[in-house]
């Protein structure tokens, strides 16, 4: 499933938080976003999930303009897996999976059989079938983010959103949980911290600072020495790695040399 | 993706791919039946917790001749059930027991499920039907009718006509402060439901101090404390219609609810339109606390604790919360009433007295358990 944003702005009483950003997101891509804290990347993904309404710029997924498209439609299409929030209330890791498939039901309608069925390989797929009765809030990191990957799977979205996912995540599960994403055979728009793993998982990479994109290109193209001394401040060295054949950075502290 | 670890979770992703072909069907099922026999045991209790409540009073009555007397008064059936009871009997049970016993039921049913509605409208566990400032509002109203005899224009309906005035003024006030930019955002809607819960009580205190008589200061607290005394038949009507309409309406949207208690963000990345969504439960809350306020006072206690332990029971999934809420609040003011009329009979206790008694030591005890979780976490 394609997404294609154009020249979309956001501000927030008057401030400017994202100026005229323009991405595409092609089907099966994986798309990374990364830019300092505060260059507005969460923002720019809560426009696409519709929690803020840009206020210039048009979105489109699959060419069709989203604010012409119901709730219901966008969300059949789009799941959103985001940083693990503390819950009051808990749920059982089925029921947690089960929400997924909210947008494909009306108001009338009752689970089916084919709904367990979907929930059940959603969870196969992440690996946590055997915790289906568990509750959610007994399992560990990692194991929550898997499920919350289990609900946008059972939404059956075609393009899965990650906001900031693995940033609570030991480094095991940042690479578990990419991994499984990037396996999905969907397309995957991504805000990530970690540049290194940007610089692995990703097909494509937008660099964003001050609300702007800067860069956009192969992690190759750009993860320069430069760039991320002009964008990031940090001093680095970069080269090709032999096994994974993508540019691996090594930060260099000034304290140290 | 060289690292040994990534490679094996890899194959095992793709060993499960093949492997979940056919998934079994039997814990959809399983939970299914389970469901429902939890829903026939609470629906059991109801039915015999309210013979109970009949057949106790100063006149004791046998479980048979309550049924007896109820089914006779049915058009169809009542010519084929062969009289063997006093008049008085009949005027009891008929009359005075069965009305108010009907009325604890559809009244803790009310505040149980608004209970469970408010709770994950403002995701906080701690939140109750008052919490929107309903009962408080509806105190100034009742008391002015009760001490002044305000509003002499509704005859007999006067209070309960006067208080769903007060408790609806009094919510459409935390509403509208509630509001920033057209949304209603969960900390104020806290915060000003406290906020003029406070200003509309000191009112009341103050009606209450100026009132002429001892009476009238009796009466004024008899009813803020909750009271199920006085029920009539033609003061089930309204609650009964309102409180079926708002469980109905509830059900069928409680995915959105449960959606809901994920947050907000997470609720509208699922499809809803949690604006409006909150919006229609504030005013379905407001209008079921409301009513019930008009007639029973505010019973305190039943919206904060059988929402909690129906959720140690069952866990958080709304189809399930909100049908056994309704089942368990009902018991719940069942047997209340029974011992505010029972403890010091002739005289009577508020029953509010009586839910923060025994709810109040019961919910600490919940409270203290190590694995109370706020759900699912103890099945």
């Amino acid at each position: 499933m394609n997404l294609k944003l154009e020249n979309v702005s956001f501000s927030f009483m008057q401030t400017p938080i994202i100026q005229d950003i323009s991405l595409h997101v092609s089907a099966g891509q994986f798309v990374g976003i990364i830019g300092p804290n505060g260059s507005g990347k969460s923002t720019l993904l809560k426009t696409i999930y519709r929690v803020l309404k840009p206020n210039s710029g048009s979105i489109q997924l699959a060419d069709q303009d989203i604010e012409a498209l119901s709730s219901r439609y966008v969300f059949q299409h789009m799941a959103i897996v985001s940083q693990e929030a503390t819950e009051a209330f808990d749920f059982s890791v089925q029921e947690m999976v089960l929400m997924g498939r909210t947008p494909h039901k009306r108001l009338f309608e009752s689970d089916t059989i084919d709904d367990y069925v979907i929930v059940q390989q959603a969870l196969a797929r992440v690996n946590m079938e055997a915790f289906a009765k568990r509750s959610f809030m007994s399992l560990s990191g990692g194991e929550k983010q898997r499920v919350l990957i289990a609900r946008a799977l059972a939404q059956q979205a075609e393009l899965i959103i990650l906001d900031e996912p693995t940033n609570h995540l030991d480094i095991r599960y940042q690479f578990q949980l990419l991994n499984l994403v990037k396996n999905l055979d969907v397309s995957v728009i991504a805000a990530l911290h970690d540049l290194n793993l940007a610089s692995i998982y990703t097909d494509y990479l937008y660099v964003m600072q001050s609300g702007q994109i800067v860069r956009s290109g192969t992690p190759k193209e750009v993860l320069t020495v430069d760039l991320l001394r002009e964008v990031f401040g940090v001093e680095t060295e970069i080269v090709i790695h032999a096994k994974t054949g993508k540019p691996h950075i090594t930060f260099i502290s000034d304290q140290v040399s | 993706m060289s690292s040994p670890v990534i490679k094996s979770v890899q194959e095992q992703v793709q060993n499960r791919k093949i492997a979940t072909g056919h998934p079994s069907k039997q814990p959809y099922q399983k939970q299914k039946r389970w469901f429902k026999m939890a829903l026939f045991l609470f629906a059991g209790i109801t039915f015999v917790s309210v013979t109970l409540a009949v057949m106790l009073g100063p006149v004791k009555i046998t479980p048979l001749t309550v049924w007896k007397i109820i089914l006779s008064h049915f058009p169809m059936i009542g010519g084929m059930v062969e009289q063997d009871w006093s008049q008085a009997q009949d005027y009891i049970v008929w009359n005075i027991r069965l009305p108010r016993v009907l009325l604890g039921v559809v009244i803790g049913s009310g505040l149980a499920i608004v209970g469970t509605v408010i709770q994950a409208l403002v995701r906080n566990s701690l939140a109750d039907p008052y919490i929107l400032g309903v009962s408080s509002g509806a105190s100034v109203a009742a008391t002015l009718v009760i001490i002044f005899g305000a509003l002499p224009l509704f005859g007999q309906y006067a209070l309960s006509i006067g208080s769903f005035l007060g408790a609806l003024l009094s919510m459409i006030m935390v509403y509208i402060l509630a509001q920033t930019s057209g949304r209603v955002n969960n900390t104020r809607l806290l915060l000003s439901g406290i906020a003029v819960s406070m200003v509309l009580s000191a009112i009341t205190n103050l009606i209450v101090t100026m009132a002429p008589n001892e009476q009238g200061i009796r009466d004024a607290m008899f009813w803020m404390m909750g009271s199920l005394a006085g029920a009539k038949w033609e003061y089930l009507t309204i609650p009964s219609f309102v409180v079926l309409f708002g469980l109905f309406f509830l059900l069928f949207q409680y995915r959105s609810l449960n959606a809901l208690l994920m947050g907000e963000e997470t609720a509208t990345t699922l499809g809803i339109n949690t604006d409006t969504f909150r919006k229609v439960l504030i005013l379905i809350s407001s209008l079921v606390t409301g009513v019930i306020v008009a007639v029973s006072g505010a019973i305190g206690f039943i919206g904060l604790m059988v929402p909690h332990i129906t959720r140690f029971l069952i866990g958080s999934d709304h189809r399930r919360v909100l049908p056994i809420s309704a089942f368990l609040g009902a018991i719940i003011t069942i047997w209340a009433d029974v011992l505010a009329r029972l403890i010091f009979a002739p005289q009577e206790l508020p029953i509010g007295v009586v839910t923060a008694m025994c709810g109040g030591p019961f919910f600490i005890w919940l409270l203290r358990r190590q694995t109370y979780s706020f759900g699912g976490a103890n099945r």
